[in-house]
């Protein structure tokens, strides 16, 4: 078991790394100079190259990268191009309503998604069953984006109940924060929930035909039991994995729905700073998203852990 | 026959849904006296699984499946018992082990957490009396140590062991009848001989029936007291075990026996095989007698069904149009006297 979290960690620090190298050298490598940016309409060919010199972007690549590199293991990345303002104080505000809006709706996706999966696997062959299994694969192909924009339009348009914009931080009260995170966070949960259900219930079909139900069966196991004692646990250990794979698109579906309800996240900032090339923002972005998908997979190897004892024995 | 445990009574099977009109059992009675090892044997598709899983009711709730006839336990018709009274029924008057101890233990779940999940459902006994019963079952079942291993998780067992926690778990709601499904087909050929010789031991001491399935007839000559032989989803023979091996009327039961491997059999180049495959259900039921494509003897009358008409003794069922004079050969005959 230690040397199994062991493994995980290395595999998570390599992750780590080979990120770094895409986020410095995808931005480094992409067209376009950032001291021309930089100056914009100021901008002439003795000025661009005075400022190319001093934020260091004629030495070579590889240098470059080291430089990098050294800085942001000490904690430093850079200013922003854009706002001169710390990378590092962008991204303390621009986190919590990310880690907010993400982690509610992915915990009560989950919440909501394993009840239902169980249930529709369970009762595969009830009359209930088809139509709502296919009403999952509708929500599969509805974009985030148009549920956010629906949901927009009758509560605060129609309804006028919820803001239909912005984020109130939660040391600006509870309840603002509340309010204003009620529609992102649905349309996050609402663009989640399809796909984690199907998964759920195409893994608790598999679980229903191991001979392990059969046995709990025949032993007289009443069928709530039989889902809750032997198919659920059963389940969850692949449906883990799947909640981790799909962080991805936790972050992209975050980024969407930061954009719509205008959250100043981590999304908004990362896209702001891809249209105005500001490099050390969009590393910096990167490197954050990197260190989330990297961790939250630490959790869920650490999950396997608790849920399976296979893997706490080997 | 004295105490009549379990009576079934033309029971057939079929498929509903897509796939209708398949019927895997058809029409199949025998019955099971208190303390009796029945087996039922035959090749693989031929329906003795569905008929034991019909007894303890797995298939009753599953759509795809339409049962009929009668399956009386203790006089009562399961078929007809509801799904509450046959939960309560299930592991403790009847029990059942599988054919692959590999995946029939939740693999998340303590040993001893299995056993007693099943004695709390069918027993009264209270949190430390049910770990003191699960460590006596897991002793009788011969699992070394049992006090350490009662914590084990299912990976931590061989095989062998698994198929034993089984048993002490098949055990826990003191059942009259045990089903068996191929508890030895998984296993390697020592541990075969042990689980058998301990589902022997087993039967006697809690006076419990056994209907034990396999396809092999070593094991029936091991084990049984009475036969059933099915084909197709038919009963073609059945009787005394005795009866059924020294003179198997029916030619499926011969050339089952005749195929058997054995050290000191009659030397022949090959070991016999029975030509051809079994019928596909699903096709729709062949007509005439099922063992006909396949049967050395066939002759007109085979393209009518024939009945499962008794010999003699009334015991003896076979269904042949040969009965009572199939004509063997010679090293059909010493594989019996093997056997025996």
């Amino acid at each position: 078991m230690g040397t199994y979290l062991l493994g995980r960690m290395l595999g998570g620090l390599a992750t780590l790394i080979c990120v770094s190298a895409l986020a410095f050298f995808a931005t480094a490598l992409a067209p376009g100079n950032p001291a021309a940016v930089l100056l914009g309409n100021m901008a002439t060919p003795e000025r661009v190259e005075a400022v190319t010199r001093q934020m260091g972007l004629d030495q070579p690549l590889p240098t470059r990268y080291l430089i990098w590199l050294r800085e942001t293991v000490q904690g430093n990345l850079g200013t922003s191009n854009l706002s001169f303002k710390p990378v590092n104080d962008l991204l303390m505000t621009a986190l919590p309503p990310t880690l907010q809006l993400a982690f509610s709706s992915l915990i009560i996706a989950v919440v909501i998604a394993l009840p239902i999966g169980l249930l529709l696997a369970q009762n595969e062959r009830r009359w209930w069953s088809r139509p709502v299994s296919a009403l999952i694969t509708v929500g599969i192909s509805v974009p985030g984006f148009w549920v956010g924009l629906l949901l927009i339009i009758t509560f605060s348009v129609w309804l006028k109940l919820l803001p239909s914009a912005g984020y109130v931080p939660l040391s600006r009260g509870v309840w603002g924060n509340f309010r204003s995170m009620i529609l992102p966070v649905l349309t996050l949960t609402i663009y989640l929930v399809p796909p984690l259900v199907r998964f759920v219930r195409m893994t608790a079909l598999e679980v229903l035909r191991e001979g392990y139900v059969d046995t709990a069966r025949a032993k007289g196991v009443k069928p709530s039991a039989i889902l809750m004692r032997h198919v659920a646990p059963n389940t969850m250990i692949t449906t883990v994995t799947y909640i981790g794979l799909q962080l991805g698109v936790l972050i992209s579906g975050a980024i969407v729905i930061e954009v719509i309800f205008s959250i100043p996240g981590l999304g908004r900032l990362g896209m702001n700073a891809v249209l105005n090339r500001d490099y050390p923002v969009i590393q910096g972005v990167v490197l954050v998203a990197a260190c989330g998908y990297v961790l939250v997979n630490l959790l869920i190897d650490l999950a396997y852990v608790l849920i399976d004892p296979r893997v706490r024995t080997q | 026959m004295t105490d009549l445990l379990l009576d079934v009574r033309e029971l057939s099977v079929s498929l509903a849904g897509r796939g209708a009109g398949a019927t895997l059992v058809d029409g199949v009675s025998f019955s099971v006296a208190a303390g009796e090892v029945v087996c039922i044997v035959g090749e693989s598709g031929c329906g003795k699984t569905v008929t034991a899983r019909s007894i303890i009711g797995l298939n009753r709730t599953d759509p795809n499946f339409e049962l009929s006839g009668n399956v009386a336990f203790r006089g009562q018709n399961l078929l007809e018992l509801d799904e509450e009274s046959m939960r309560r029924l299930r592991g403790g008057s009847i029990a059942m082990i599988f054919q692959d101890p590999m995946s029939s233990l939740n693999p998340l779940q303590r040993i001893g957490a299995q056993i007693d999940e099943a004695l709390s459902i069918h027993t009264q006994l209270d949190r430390t009396a049910r770990r003191r019963r699960t460590l006596e079952l897991l002793a009788e079942v011969g699992i070394p140590s049992p006090d350490t291993r009662i914590d084990d998780y299912p990976h931590q067992f061989s095989g062998g062991m698994r198929q034993r926690a089984m048993i002490a778990l098949a055990l826990a709601g003191n059942p009259a009848l045990l089903i068996a499904d191929e508890p030895t087909t998984a296993l390697d050929v020592t541990m075969q001989k042990q689980i058998l010789l301990l589902i022997k031991r087993l039967r006697a001491e809690y006076a419990m029936a056994v209907i034990f399935i396999t396809h092999d007839l070593g094991v029936v000559a091991e084990i049984a007291d009475r036969v059933l032989v099915m084909y197709a989803g038919r009963c073609v023979e059945s009787g005394p075990v005795r009866d059924v091996l020294r003179a198997p009327q029916h030619p499926y039961t011969a050339r089952l026996l005749a195929s058997i491997p054995a050290a000191n059999r009659v030397k022949t180049r090959r070991l016999p095989t029975i030509k051809g495959a079994t019928p596909m259900l699903a096709d729709g039921r062949p007509k005439g007698c099922a063992f006909r494509p396949r049967c050395d003897f066939a002759f007109e009358q085979c393209s009518d069904e024939p009945p499962l008409a008794p010999l003699e003794d009334g015991a003896h069922l076979s269904r042949c149009w040969l009965v009572p004079s199939v004509e063997r050969s010679p090293a059909d005959l010493k594989i019996v006297e093997v056997l025996q």
